[in-house]
């Protein structure tokens, strides 16, 4: 899955200056760390839910994403 | 007695007037039909123009659906008939979306959509009542959004399909509402009368109560026009003053956060836009930079480009800027800016006819003092960038229209317009950019750019109606809006008494760019040099000359020199396609040079002294690179010979962490920095403190991440961890190294340090294991010179910057850039720094430090994260830096031996050059002459006698004069053929 992520959604996100970290997969829950522009937007549950939809067609595994932002320090009121 | 604030809590007049305002912008579009079903295809775009699609066919798309993709795009198509609700209005399509639209009817190009505008004007792509809609989208995730908050609402990467309509507008509401932008504007602004202002605000009001807006007709609409233009627009008690020159442009970044294969399109909506508008607007006109772009539209899109070529040639669309790029104007070297010039100039002249005599960089960081001399001699004689006026942080540069003087001597007339670059025409706007007007006494416009940008976009119907409107207005400055070029000609004129700023326009912010992203300013610096290589081997090979080949990679270069990808301030693909696209270029540079068992000095003067010489099995690991080093000799532009390295190993001696060598005795510090170093043949310390010691700061500028770094960043040292101790690692009969590393909790930084037997080098290599966040590295310099001055190499001459901070000028000037080399020195002897790629400077008192690393988190949350591996080394001298030739032992440490196999035939002519440097030999742009770029690098004037004549070119390989004698003066560049 980190492979997954890392090779596949990544550099999605990166292409609009977002930023996606892979922490754990435990097989039904990914937790992810979301930075960059990701990390102060505001229609993430919309993109995510995609993320979820593209795992499972990719994949063929159904998981929840759970994700922190981690904002950086400037827009981190 | 308590004091009590009077607060007004019920609805003020202005703010009934903008809600009036909204309600009316609901009645400007008409007979709304939805355009169903409208069918999609996702994709990503993969290249220039391909695209990789996520689904096989199109689907149908609903309102109330989440539509496009992280980093996607959207091939629209949809066909409608016409309703009778629209028949004999003119029709438009309606599209609100933060996306970025290409709109095609029935084939042909209507215009475009994007966060500014939401209407395409489609009446006359409209066939037998039908339309056939082909729209291209790319869902952008950009901060100027945030100018139009309507749309900026909306933006993220799945956004809610609001539809996609058919429309008329009625021109009343729509007219009036224009008029409204006007004067909310005004009645907002502090920067118009008070009274004035009372008095629209007023008028407004009683406009606005002929409208029933729970009845509303159009002839409510007109009759508060009519109102406004007996009241407002026919009252001319108010008078204003000044004159603005309103010049329609927009900024569009190759690359920023969008790759640069993105910027095909985002131009093609750009020039779209702007020529559906000149069939609207008969006065508009529109400039546009960047040859780049152009050969884009014109390679994608030949039908754009045809009907661009039309708008040419009738005087409307206007191509502006010399260079190929609107480059970085700090880092690159002479050579590469001339290049800009030359191929930016070539392909208007192929294509238009014409050479452009304007430079358009509204948006570098700062220009280098080399610039005008560079400008002139490549057909410019106009310079225009915005950002010294808007963007310093310090003091309020002094000049928006005035002449500037290069580093020769050479002036250029520059316009720094008094405000952004990118402004949308507001009343506000204009009347701002004239109060900031500094030259008003030279009787010229001040320059007002208008447009929306960093993404390209433009101009908006919206702006050039509030233009016209401005006339009607008595409060306004006398604007007029007009082509670049003629602005520029009609204002600087040798009549007018001009200020003279005589220096680098130093921009007051963005000092961390001369640092970020470090392996592309190394990349730049390797390839600057292999260019001039490559050109020089294909020249003397005497064979067929790589014409096409090299050009294409030169250009694919100077993109990379673009103002937001060399200095880093992007997103994280955009850096990688960067690197990707140098490395490519790097490969086809090494395939034309070649390789072989030859080594070549391709400098025109003498070397010797001790070089690293790659082998493959020696002794030493430098930069992950196997050799030895070795004293070498090798004539002007000859082959060098390789000395034995000596035996004896006694030339140094140690013992803890003294070091003694021929040169020098010297006491280092466990963490390798010099604490002492004792000069053996000038007798003298060149230690007042540590010389060479790391130091990590915590680097937090706020928004501007990746640009700035902020002037307290040495209140904020950071403790390294030492690692392992100085110690002797190896010594053969030339060379000497020793190591040791300190750590953070993230990173180890190992520092090599070598010293010779022959040479008074001090080389240092920085092997980083970098996994900081927010840190700066340095390394700083506390030498025993008592000098006010630090002299920086510029590439093509140096620049002597004080080093006080007696006023706030200097003060601001605590980062700078330098190129291969600074030095501090006193009237004997100084104390220089040599680097491999490096380019800020940190100036503080006597403290002088060379930024090595940052680690930024905007707008590449993952920036210089990794493995990093440079050199720099320090050079103690006997006398002035020219003396010392310094300038000349940076280009050799930047220009190693050339492996090559063949006996390179070397003209004799090319060694009379000397002193002069011999920056560039290529093959002409006519595939006849040979081109040789002679750059005067010392401060020094002088004659070359020359044992036949070559013909003096200027900088576009245009012919001058025929000479066999060259008089040279300081830092002049001279172009010659032969």
């Amino acid at each position: 899955m980190e492979e997954y992520i890392n090779s596949e959604i990544r550099p999605l996100l990166q292409g609009d200056g977002g930023e996606i970290e892979f922490i754990s997969f435990d097989g039904e829950t990914l937790r992810v760390r979301l930075r960059g522009e990701c990390s102060f937007c505001s229609k993430t549950e919309r993109c995510l839910d995609w993320c979820e939809e593209k795992i499972l067609k990719d994949t063929n595994k159904s998981v929840k994403i759970i994700a922190e932002k981690k904002r950086p320090y400037f827009r981190d009121r | 007695m308590a004091h009590i604030k009077v607060q007004r809590r019920s609805m003020r007049k202005e703010e009934y007037i903008d809600l009036r305002y909204g309600w009316l912008k609901r009645y400007i579009h008409e007979n709304m039909t939805e355009i169903v079903p409208v069918y999609i295809r996702n994709a990503r775009q993969t290249g220039e123009n391909e695209f990789y699609f996520y689904e096989e066919k199109p689907y149908e798309l609903k309102k109330g659906d989440l539509y496009y993709t992280p980093d996607g795009s959207i091939f629209f198509e949809a066909e409608a008939l016409i309703p009778e609700a629209l028949s004999g209005k003119e029709v438009y399509l309606f599209f609100k979306t933060t996306s970025e639209v290409i709109v095609k009817v029935n084939g042909k190009y209507a215009g475009g959509v994007d966060p500014n505008r939401m209407r395409v004007h489609i009446t006359p792509y409209i066939q037998n009542g039908r339309i056939k809609l082909e729209m291209l989208g790319f869902n952008r995730s950009k901060p100027d959004d945030e100018r139009n908050p309507e749309t900026f609402a909306l933006r993220g990467c799945r956004q809610e399909f609001g539809g996609i309509y058919l429309c008329s507008v009625n021109s009343a509401v729509q007219s009036l509402c224009w008029d409204l932008e006007a004067l909310t504007d005004i009645i907002s602004s502090e920067l118009f009368d008070e009274n004035y202002r009372e008095q629209i605000k007023n008028h407004v009001d009683a406009a606005l109560n002929f409208i029933d807006f729970d009845n509303f007709s159009s002839q409510d609409a007109e009759r508060a026009s009519d109102y406004i233009e007996k009241n407002i627009y026919s009252d001319k008690t108010y008078k204003g003053s000044g004159r603005v020159a309103l010049v329609a442009h927009s900024h569009l970044d190759i690359a920023y956060y969008w790759r640069r294969l993105h910027t095909v399109q985002k131009n093609l909506r750009t020039v779209l836009i702007q020529l559906r508008l000149m069939d609207k607007y008969p006065e508009f006109t529109y400039c546009h930079t960047q040859p780049y772009v152009y050969e884009t539209l014109k390679k994608y899109y030949p039908e754009v480009f045809s009907e661009l070529k039309e708008s040419i040639a009738a005087g409307r669309f206007e191509p502006v800027g010399a260079m190929y790029v609107e480059p970085d104007c700090n880092v690159p070297n002479a050579e590469s800016l001339i290049r800009q010039c030359l191929y930016g100039q070539k392909f208007y002249e192929e294509n238009f006819g014409f050479i452009v005599n304007s430079c358009w960089l509204p948006d570098v960081f700062g220009n280098s003092w080399i610039l005008p001399q560079i400008l002139k001699k490549s057909g410019v004689d106009y310079f225009v960038s915005n950002k010294m006026s808007t963007w310093n942080d310090t003091n309020r540069f002094p000049h928006n229209n005035f002449l500037w003087r290069g580093i020769d001597g050479t002036d250029i007339y520059a316009c720094v317009p008094p405000t952004h670059f990118i402004t949308w025409n507001e009343p506000s706007q204009v009347i701002e950019n004239w109060e900031a007007f500094q030259d008003k006494n030279t009787d010229t416009e001040t320059l007002n750019m208008f447009g929306y940008g960093d993404g390209g976009s433009g101009v908006t119907d919206e702006m050039i109606e509030l233009m016209r409107r401005f006339d009607k207005l008595s409060v306004m400055p006398e604007t007029r809006h007009i082509r670049a070029d003629r602005f520029l000609k009609e204002n600087f004129t040798p009549d007018k008494d001009f200020a003279v700023w005589d220096g680098e326009l130093y921009l007051e912010m963005h000092r961390g760019t001369f640092t970020t992203k470090s392996e592309l300013k190394k990349k730049n610096r390797v390839l600057e040099e292999k260019f001039r290589v490559a050109e020089l081997i294909s020249v003397l090979k005497n064979s067929d000359y790589p014409e096409k080949s090299l050009r294409e990679l030169y250009k694919k270069f100077l993109l990379q020199q673009f103002h937001d990808i060399l200095p880093g301030s992007h997103i994280t693909p955009v850096y990688k396609d960067a690197m990707d696209d140098l490395c490519e270029v790097e490969k086809g540079l090494d395939a034309v040079i070649g390789a072989g068992e030859k080594r070549f000095n391709a400098l025109n003067f003498e070397r010797g002294g001790v070089e690293f010489i790659p082998n493959g099995s020696g002794e030493f690991l430098r930069k992950g690179i196997t050799g030895d080093f070795g004293r070498i000799k090798a004539d002007s532009l000859g082959y060098a010979e390789i000395f034995s390295p000596e035996a004896d190993l006694s030339w140094i001696k140690t013992e803890e962490n003294k070091v003694s060598t021929p040169f020098y005795d010297i006491e280092f510090d466990s963490d390798g920095s010099i604490i002492s170093l004792f000069d053996k043949e000038n007798g003298r310390q060149w230690a007042d403190g540590a010389i060479n010691k790391l130091r990590l700061y915590d680097d937090r500028p706020g928004n501007y991440d990746a640009w700035d770094i902020l002037p307290d960043y040495a209140e904020k040292p950071c403790e390294f961890i030492l690692n392992e101790n100085f110690h002797l690692v190896k010594v053969t009969g030339e060379a000497a190294q020793f190591s040791a590393s300190e750590r953070t909790d993230k990173s180890i930084i190992i520092k090599n340090i070598r010293l010779f037997r022959t040479d008074r080098s001090i080389e240092c290599e920085i092997n980083a294991s970098w996994f900081e966040s927010h840190k700066l590295l340095k390394a700083e310099f506390n030498a025993n010179v008592l000098t006010r001055e630090l002299i920086c190499d510029t590439s093509a001459g140096f620049i002597r910057r004080p080093m006080h901070k007696n006023t706030s000028w200097e003060a601001a000037r605590f980062e700078c850039c330098t190129h291969k080399w600074f030095d501090i020195c006193e009237t004997d002897g100084g104390f220089a720094v040599i680097n491999d790629g490096k380019y800020g400077v940190g100036i503080n008192g006597t403290h002088i430090t060379l930024s090595l690393l940052r680690a930024t988190e905007r707008p590449d949350p993952q920036s210089d994260i990794g493995e990093h591996s440079f050199c720099y080394k320090i050079v103690p001298h006997a006398g002035s830096f020219t003396d010392a030739g310094i300038n000349r032992l940076a280009l050799i440490y930047n220009s190693p031996l050339i492996k090559t196999e063949e006996n390179l035939a070397v003209p004799s002519i090319y060694k009379e050059f000397e002193p002069l440097y011999l920056q560039a030999v290529k093959l002409g742009e006519d595939g006849k002459k040979i081109i040789c770029r002679l750059t005067e690098t010392d401060g020094r004037r002088g004659a070359l006698a020359l044992s036949s004549e070559v013909t003096v070119c200027d900088m576009l390989e245009r012919e001058l004069y025929k000479t066999d004698k060259i008089e040279f003066k300081p830092f002049e560049i001279i172009t010659v053929a032969i």
